[in-house]
């Protein structure tokens, strides 16, 4: 699916301050794109995000998801349009630790319509011989790969990853980052990364970059690197 | 008081109630004096405390009654789990928030001085939480019959959406940026990541 953003602006006000979280933000996002949004803490990402992803409301502006307006839709029409389309990845909220992973998965595959098979999943990030076990026992990789298999196991047409490899040492997050790039080439699946790190971007078919709640450069990276070929810093 | 109608004691009551509302909404907890309150209602301070035993119990009352009213019938009316919890959690917190932060800060630090004295005061704070919690762990388990969300640890995620307000109740309070649609923002959005997490959206 591909997004449309046009004038797609976010203020919080606080008595008399406004802050722009968003502002006058246009852009296109091409169904099947990997997308790379960097930009320093506070620059707007995760509001972009989540305003993207309907998970939040923009103050004003228009986005669209192929056919569909999101900022026309209400809470009940987005929570549905949510729960058929979209995958997400948060930096928190992702695992339920009293299941195991084949378990944590199945949560994700029963909001499906019509979900890919648990097992398959599993193979495709590399835990299928650990689907017994439990997030406790897994590194800090294994279990963000978890989570990436729960999102996508409901056949979500976008991924939405806030910082997925916030939390995770140089070869823990190449490790997550690959199999996020394989299932985007593999699916098909729009994949839109928020990250600090500005070598994830050339990763992506595109980097957006943003700066005070505005998008301040759009660059297309002809030659996308896998993820053990690009210079971490 | 035995000479006193019922209806006249009700009236006085109800008038302590009013203008030490007002008082505590405008000069704070501690700058609110029962000697204040009994003067602007026309009463011996010493007939106030035939009414309430302290100030802090003045301010329980004024505060629970008829202002948190936690039932939820027509909040149930949604279709999906974060929509129901939230406006359900917001009209609570709604109710709570009216007062300027500093009141909520304020009363919270006196509170804990007056535990010591008055653990029944304590109490009677905390059960507005304990009903808070069982209120959405009967909206949760009538939602899982209803199926609108699948069978999962409703203790858990209770505890989860609690501990999730709590803490933004506390940025809420130490933060002075922070403004209520903000707060109440804040929460919205988390709900809908926790019922996403319990893969109920
Ligand atoms: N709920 C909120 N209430 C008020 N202001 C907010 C809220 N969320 C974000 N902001 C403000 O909007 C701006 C953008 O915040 P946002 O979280 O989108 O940035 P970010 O790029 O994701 O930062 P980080 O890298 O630290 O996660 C900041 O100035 C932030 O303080
Ligand atoms: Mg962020």
């Amino acid at each position: 699916m591909g997004i449309k953003l046009e004038e797609v602006t976010k203020i919080y006000e606080s008595g008399e301050i406004k802050t722009y979280a968003c502002k006058n933000m246009n852009l296109e996002i091409k169904d099947g794109e990997f997308i790379v949004v960097l930009g320093p803490s506070g620059s707007g990402k995760s509001t972009m995000l989540n305003i993207i992803s309907g998970l939040d409301t923009p103050t004003s502006g228009k986005i669209s998801i192929d056919k569909d307006i999101i900022s026309d839709m209400n809470t009940k029409e987005l929570t549905k349009f949510r729960r058929n389309n979209l995958g997400f990845i948060f930096q928190q909220y992702n695992l339920l630790q009293t299941l195991n992973v084949a378990e944590n998965v199945e949560v994700g595959r029963e909001v499906g319509i019509d979900p890919f098979e648990i097992d398959e999943v599993l193979e495709q990030v590399g835990l299928l011989d650990q689907k017994h076990k439990y997030p406790y026992q897994l590194s800090g990789g294994e279990q963000q790969r978890v989570s990436i298999a729960r999102a996508v196991v409901k056949k979500p047409k976008i991924m939405f990853c806030d910082e997925p490899t916030g939390a995770l040492d140089e070869e823990t997050a190449k490790e997550v980052l690959s199999v996020l790039k394989k299932l985007n080439e593999v699916y098909k699946t729009t994949l839109i990364i928020i990250t600090h790190n500005p070598s994830i971007g050339m990763m992506a078919d595109r980097i957006i970059k943003l700066n005070s709640a505005e998008i301040v450069e759009v660059k297309e990276n002809k030659n996308r690197l896998s993820a053990y070929e690009i210079n971490w810093n | 008081m035995a000479r006193i109608s019922k209806e006249k004691q009700n009236e006085i009551r109800n008038k302590i109630l009013e203008v030490s509302k007002s008082s505590f909404e405008k000069n704070g907890y501690e700058e609110t004096s029962t000697k204040k309150i009994a003067q602007e209602v026309g009463i011996a301070e010493g007939t106030l405390f035939n009414y309430f035993e302290s100030k802090g119990e003045i301010f329980l009352e004024s505060f629970t009654k008829g202002i948190v009213d936690f039932s939820y019938d027509s909040e149930l009316k949604g279709e999906y789990a974060s929509e129901i919890l939230y406006n359900y959690t917001e009209k609570i917190l709604k109710k709570t928030i009216i007062f300027p932060k500093r009141l909520i800060t304020e009363l919270g630090i006196s509170m804990i001085k007056l535990a010591r004295k008055k653990p029944k005061l304590t109490k009677q704070l905390a059960e507005l939480d304990y009903q808070y919690i069982r209120n959405i762990e009967n909206i949760c388990i009538e939602l899982q019959e209803r199926k609108v969300i699948k069978e999962t640890d409703i203790k858990f995620l209770c505890e989860t959406l609690y501990s999730t307000i709590m803490y933004e109740l506390m940025m809420y309070l130490y933060e002075k940026e922070i403004t209520r649609t903000m707060f109440l923002g804040n929460i919205k959005l988390k709900f809908k990541k926790i019922l996403i997490m319990i893969g109920s959206e």
